[in-house]
């Protein structure tokens, strides 16, 4: 059959020849093209200066991973200097507080934001007792408000007392310019301008200068310390 | 004996139920606030091992009052309405439609809404173990981000009980062949800007429906998109509900204009002084009220169904405070007195600026409450020659706007400095002195006239169109802004006319929707109810290209 199919071809028009070999393409060019075209949601989703190994990971409902795959990746990022505002009103030197030299994990949230925010911040919550025990105490946990008009430090103090945040754990707001400004570095801009658009992204660092691991999608309280051992050495460290 | 009528009493209710109880308003407070019936807080797991014991994580928060479902950050959150429950999972290619291309999401949240598994409808005891374990009626476990609740058989009962009602009917309002709205105005709102909200309503409606009607008289010219939308047409029908002077009768009128033809929704709005009471009828009847033109909104916090483009004079009050407190160039100590008027427009916002102020030491506050101009002049004189030192003076002047300026301008020798709200920006400064123009200070709650806002054009555009004298742009913009959005909102809810879902819509797209350019931006969220949140401390400009000049930067208090 295939042999009929090549004698057909060789005997064709030219003309229909390169109509059979545009048909063909374009039928299989995700794998006629396989490693030359960037796919969309790769390079829309990292910092052009980054990365790029991706993984997936994937549980079933286990009891401590999560059902969804969440991805994950390596990428670096240009910490903007701005003055941001922590939920006691103190200015806060934004790269100082990320460059500070230990465990940094970074999240973008808004009070007001009723489905993933409280989830990803949940997360947050629930892994402090564990983080202060594999850190010794020294880390630092960043939630950065993306709604920051709306949330005024008052209105960040309410949303940390009801995720019982620690010494660790700040909340900053700003003015909308220095947040977008925090974003745009982190490549956390979300389309149309809308909040509601927002990724749900955590983002961990074990210290400065180091690559930051960049995780799209919600996280169990496991996956994060799973996460966290894995950017901080930890990991390996138990397997030995 | 006593104890034996209680038995017995206890065994009868449980086998006759003598005392209807109703079970849903239990399932109420949990789907809405997330208390069970004993009082705690809701309790349960999500993302497989996050513990928490928090009421914020009810169904109202993800699923939304309506229950419609909502989407966030990639993440589709299914509708668990009456009918979505208990029937089989089917779709309606109009509801996916706007879902799939008019929102910006990501691949996971299209290939959930394309998802193409079926599951029979929910009973009891399915839902349940969905509500419990995550496990739907096909067997099939769901998202780890829906919760798995612990809850007795009790709440269990009241929550599916509430469950199957919830949006099971339209709202009030709409019809076979029409939607209903109004616009509230007292008698005594100023005529010019009503003349200017009420014309755009009225060109908005009139050009709407002819759209409409060019869509129902061609059902077929397209099978694949319009015509798929037929059903959920609707003519739109505008009311202008006039109120009397007196407020005290605000409630009994508006309660006999809706009980004469109840509206789906309230668009626009203006009445002299206080919207307290348009606020509380419609929160009493769950009327969703949109974008007033008010400078005096509600101040209630549990508000759900009123939507402001900002929170007016307060706001305007707080920024003052605000500047005063931390951004003024002046240095410690300082004395400020302010002038208001006896009405709301003068008190309210002179409260909100005295706690504001409280709280800073240092500051040195006078208030002095006015009734007339010839009060003013009296006061003002007395008080600066008994405080020389004062230098700052605020003035709420309420509805002595007009004559306000005239008698600061005879007295501002002894002046050396005023703040004034954002109404009394004059639009020329013929009138006024140089060494006036010099001490007087604005709060300014909208955008700088300088600022480019890429969409504005649309908006001016439509007006001209339309050949829309234009009376007062920034009223007009406005109104061409909510009623924009709302249009937008009830396209959106397709044929589930449900209030509670246009909110839902509108306080998810209010961001994404066009910005007119009155204000820099226009953003809600769910709960929010204030779209537009700071203001400029502007002065005026004598010799520049426009009129003000910011002085400090967008203050948001």
């Amino acid at each position: 059959m295939l042999l009929t199919f090549f004698y057909g071809v060789v005997a064709m028009n030219s003309r229909y020849k390169q109509y059979l070999v545009i048909g063909l393409l374009l039928l299989f060019k995700e794998q006629a093209f396989a490693g030359y075209l960037p796919m969309a949601e790769s390079s829309a989703s990292t910092n052009p200066t980054a990365n790029i190994y991706s993984t997936a990971q994937t549980g079933g409902e286990g009891k401590n991973s999560s059902l969804y795959s969440y991805k994950n990746s390596q990428a670096t990022y240009d910490i903007p200097s701005v003055q941001l505002l922590d939920k006691d009103s103190k200015n806060i030197d934004f790269r100082k507080l990320i460059d500070y030299g230990g465990p940094v994990m970074v999240q973008f949230v808004f009070a007001t934001c009723s489905t993933v925010c409280p989830i990803l911040s949940a997360c947050f919550s629930s892994a402090q007792p564990e983080l202060e025990k594999l850190s010794g105490g020294s880390y630092r946990l960043v939630s950065i408000s993306i709604d920051p008009e709306q949330d005024t430090p008052e209105r960040l103090t309410e949303y940390a007392q009801r995720f019982k945040a620690g010494k660790n754990w700040y909340f900053l707001t700003g003015s909308q310019g220095d947040i977008a400004a925090v974003l745009k570095a982190f490549s956390a801009t979300y389309q149309s301008n809308n909040k509601m658009y927002h990724q749900s992204l955590t983002l961990m660092r074990p210290r400065k200068d180091s690559n930051w691991t960049r995780i799209e999608g919600l996280l169990g309280k496991q996956d994060f310390i799973m996460e966290y051992k894995k950017m901080t050495g930890l990991s390996s460290q138990v397997k030995k | 004996m006593f104890l034996l009528l209680l038995v017995g009493l206890w065994v009868g209710q449980r086998t006759y139920h003598f005392f209807p109880f109703d079970k849903s308003k239990i399932g109420e407070q949990i789907y809405t606030l997330g208390i069970t019936s004993s009082g705690d807080p809701l309790e349960g797991r999500t993302e497989g091992d996050i513990e928490f014991t928090d009421a914020h994580f009810n169904c109202a928060q993800c699923h939304r009052h309506s229950g419609y479902g909502s989407s966030e950050g990639g993440n589709f959150v299914m509708p668990i309405t009456s009918s979505s429950l208990f029937n089989p999972r089917s779709y309606s290619r109009t509801d996916l439609f706007k879902k799939l291309f008019t929102e910006s999401q990501s691949k996971q949240f299209w290939a959930r809404m394309r998802s193409a598994y079926q599951r029979p409808a929910y009973t009891d005891v399915s839902l349940a173990a969905a509500i419990r374990e995550g496990i739907d009626p096909s067997g099939r476990k769901l998202s780890p981000l829906m919760p798995r609740y612990k809850m007795n058989d009790t709440d269990m009962a009241g929550l599916v009980s509430y469950l199957k009602k919830l949006s099971s009917q339209n709202d009030p309002g709409v019809d076979e062949h029409s939607l209903y709205f109004a616009t509230v105005v007292s008698k005594d709102a100023n005529v010019d800007d009503k003349n200017a909200m009420l014309s755009t309503i009225t060109k908005f409606f009139e050009w709407l429906n002819l759209a409409t009607k060019g869509n129902l008289d061609h059902p077929n010219y397209s099978m694949n998109y319009r015509s798929d939308f037929l059903k959920s047409f609707r003519n739109w029908e505008h009311n202008t509900w006039e109120l009397s002077e007196n407020p005290d009768e605000w409630p009994k009128e508006l309660a006999a204009y809706y009980e004469k033809k109840p509206v789906f929704a309230l668009v626009g709005g203006m009445v002299k002084g206080d919207w307290t009471p348009i606020h509380k009828f419609c929160e009493k009847n769950r009327i969703p009220c949109l974008f007033p033109i008010t400078d005096l909104p509600a101040n209630e916090q549990a508000s759900h169904y009123s939507i402001y483009f900002n929170e007016g004079l307060r706001l305007e009050a707080k920024t003052i405070a605000q500047y005063l407190s931390k951004d003024d160039v002046l240095t410690e100590p300082r004395s400020i007195v302010q002038f208001y008027s006896d009405e709301a427009q003068g008190e309210i916002p002179a409260k909100v600026l005295e706690q504001g102020l409280g709280a800073k030491k240092g500051i040195v506050t006078g208030s002095i409450r006015l009734t007339n101009l010839e009060n003013f002049r009296q006061e003002l004189s007395n008080y600066l020659q008994k405080y020389p030192q004062t230098d700052t003076i605020v003035v709420w002047p309420g509805t002595l706007d007009d004559v306000i300026m005239t008698e600061l301008e005879s007295q501002t020798g002894s002046i050396k400095r005023v703040f004034l709200p954002s109404a009394l920006v004059p639009s020329n400064l013929d009138k006024f002195s140089e060494d006036l123009i010099q001490k007087l200070y604005f709060s300014y709650p909208y955008d700088l006239p300088s600022v480019y806002h890429p969409h504005a054009f649309r908006a001016r555009a439509w007006m001209d169109t339309r050949k829309i004298p234009w009376i007062n742009p920034r009223i007009q913009l406005n109104t061409y802004y909510a009623l924009y959005l709302l249009e937008y909102g009830v396209e959106h809810v397709v044929e589930h006319f449900s209030r509670d879902y246009l909110i839902e819509f509108l306080e998810h797209e209010a961001e994404a929707s066009i910005n007119p350019g009155v204000f820099p931006r226009l953003s809600l969220g769910p709960e929010q109810r204030f779209a537009s949140k700071g203001a400029y401390i502007v002065q005026l400009e004598s010799s520049g290209e426009q009129l003000i000049k910011p002085v400090s930067s967008w203050i948001v208090p």
